[in-house]
């Protein structure tokens, strides 16, 4: 029974994300083993241990759950919109759009202004993307999918070259500054931020099952999909603005982390299968496991010193990804 | 069942059919015949919403179909498209999503309803031995078996079928026009096909239209349309037209050019 085995995948992936969370509650600089970590998380420890989990580990955790969660959901979909395992939300150039209102942010200095100039700057650009996008392919009231991507892919390359062009002309430090964002973390948010996240993520997974049956039917094709009684163009443009949504909140906040949201679903697709009633959700537990972990081993790996997660993400996504393909034989199927 | 009134359609400003009119009537089995480009597919593509008429009304149970919800419009027509597409889901998934257009808002799993009748579609397209193995892994036939499965699911009444013995075999074509010609005597479905094979269509077919250049040349039940003159002008090919001593319907056989040339010789012996 198909039903059994969704709760069992679910059941699993929660086991993962749980070990995951532990994991990255018990390890750091200060060494609190686990089973203490449990302990404070329940019963309160000294105020520096009780400080140390609750204002540092779990704000990180909170946040890589979910922008893990976010970055793989949007991905799940636009594979699913796409009908192509190779888009991800990186690939449409709204991240591209978000890098550069982040770069120029840093590059003029804005920052000074207060903690919410950069994920507003970097949102803007993602804003500007998406509304380029939209516009630039509904030149004929129908969104042409193929043409969307095509423009997208060109804008990450005008975008990456104009953040080139800003870190060329920047000072020293905010060249450090730029850098560093766009290698990815997800440390050193504001609390208030971490917080709204979580609660996005959450709707944005509850959002996403809004679609998951058209992305089923989507699955055999526009035509086909209409033919169920589909408003194709609707869930189309409804989609791709979620996601890129998604995606340029995400960007602006823990900056280019890169691959959760193409091998994350990807590998979930061929685990659990095709039917986006348990991909999305799968996917998402999917994705904050593995980012969590990701940044959780971005952080002891060569500690004291801390390891962009990007970095972390990008070498593991990609090895898996790798992997994968030697062993089914290409993407043809997927 | 089916009523298209004056209809032009085509794709963005350009026509491809032109003042088109006919009806077809509930459990008839209607065949669109005509050669390439004649304005077959688009004219079904009007019919299936996929591009919208430019003029004249099409009618479906006595409403327009531009009026009609697209859900609605999922639970009354149904599509068999001439390849049924490459997923790596089951066939039992495959049929299942024809259940969509009869969910719920919110409603994400399938009631044991849905899952009777998709049973009850597989069995009834002999589909339901593979129903575990996955879409993409089908031959060419069970792909198509299974295609006309999940529009089944939809209990639609209208049945819209683009060529969908296209790629297959006899065996295939004849079973899967067996299968159609049962559902319209016994569950009273209306069929209206595409077809590019002029012995199917006279065969299974109780009305064919024949598509000439964007409009309608002749229609009517094949022994009327299906005559060597009318298939001689259109398809500017030289036919036979017999008769099928079993069934009684016309059947066209082709003649190639020198065998023509050969025979012309021995009728006419001062030609060339």
């Amino acid at each position: 029974m198909k039903y059994w085995r969704w709760a069992l995948w679910l059941g699993f992936l929660g086991v993962l994300l749980a070990g995951a969370v532990v994991w990255a509650l018990s390890v750091g600089a200060s060494g609190i083993p686990a089973g203490k970590v449990v302990g404070i998380l329940f019963h309160g420890g000294s105020p520096v241990e009780h400080s140390i989990v609750f204002d540092i580990r779990l704000p990180r955790i909170i946040l890589g759950f979910a922008i893990g969660g976010c970055l793989s959901l949007a991905g799940v979909m636009l594979q699913g919109l796409f009908r192509n395992p190779l888009v991800e939300p990186y690939t449409l150039g709204i991240s591209g759009g978000a890098a550069l209102g982040v770069a120029a942010n840093i590059a003029l200095g804005l920052s000074a202004i207060g903690a919410y100039t950069l994920p507003a700057c970097g949102l803007l650009g993602a804003g500007g993307v998406i509304v380029f996008l939209y516009f630039s392919s509904l030149r004929t009231g129908l969104v042409k999918l193929q043409g969307l991507l095509l423009n997208g892919v060109m804008i990450s390359f005008i975008s990456s070259s104009l953040v080139m062009l800003l870190m060329s002309i920047a000072s020293s430090d905010s060249l450090h500054g730029i850098v560093f964002w766009m290698m990815g973390s997800l440390g050193g948010s504001d609390l208030s931020l971490v917080n709204f996240m979580f609660f996005l993520a959450l709707a944005a997974l509850a959002g996403g099952y809004c679609f998951c049956l058209q992305l089923n039917a989507l699955a055999l094709g526009e035509a086909e999909a209409r033919h169920l009684g589909v408003p194709v163009e609707l869930v189309k443009k409804v989609l791709f603005v979620f996601c890129a949504i998604l995606t340029g909140l995400c960007v602006s906040i823990a900056g280019m982390i890169g691959f959760v949201g193409l091998v994350v679903p990807h590998v979930t697709r061929r685990l659990v299968g095709p039917d986006h009633r348990i991909l999305l959700g799968a996917s998402f537990l999917a994705g904050a496991a593995f980012l969590i972990a990701s940044d959780t081993l971005a952080r002891v790996i060569i500690a004291p010193l801390e390891l962009p997660v990007g970095v972390i993400t990008g070498i593991a996504g990609g090895s898996v990804f790798l992997y994968a393909l030697s062993r089914r034989g290409g993407l043809s199927h997927a | 069942m089916l009523k298209v009134r004056d209809v032009t359609a085509g794709y963005g400003t350009k026509v491809i059919v032109a003042g088109v009119s006919f009806e077809v009537k509930a459990g008839e089995f209607f065949g669109l015949i005509g050669p390439n480009g004649s304005g077959k597919t688009t004219l079904l593509r009007a019919f299936t919403r996929e591009i919208p008429s430019m003029r004249g009304e099409i009618i479906i149970d006595g409403h327009n179909i531009h009026t009609i919800p697209l859900r609605t419009f999922a639970r009354t027509v149904a599509v068999v498209s001439q390849v049924t597409p490459l997923v790596d889901m089951t066939v039992g998934e495959f049929v299942l999503l024809g259940r969509l257009p009869y969910f719920e808002n919110l409603q994400f799993i399938e009631s044991r309803h849905d899952r009777d009748i998709a049973d009850k579609c597989m069995k009834l397209t002999d589909s339901y031995r593979f129903r575990n193995k996955p879409v993409d892994k089908l031959s060419g036939g069970e792909r198509q078996l299974a295609g006309i499965a999940r529009a089944l699911a939809q209990e639609p009444r209208l049945l819209l079928l683009d060529e969908p013995t296209a790629h297959l075999d006899i065996t295939h074509q004849v079973a899967i026009m067996d299968l159609l010609r049962k559902l319209v005597r016994e569950m009273n479905l209306t069929v209206v096909m595409v077809l590019h094979d002029l012995n199917l269509a006279s065969e299974y077919c109780d009305r064919v239209a024949l598509l000439s250049e964007g409009g309608i040349f002749k229609a009517g039940t094949p022994a009327q349309v299906i005559d060597y003159k009318v298939i001689e002008e259109i398809y500017k090919t030289v036919v036979v037209v017999n008769k099928n001593p079993i069934s009684g319907k016309p059947y066209v056989l082709i003649v190639p050019e020198d065998e023509m040339l050969k025979s012309r010789g021995m009728d006419l012996p001062t030609g060339n």
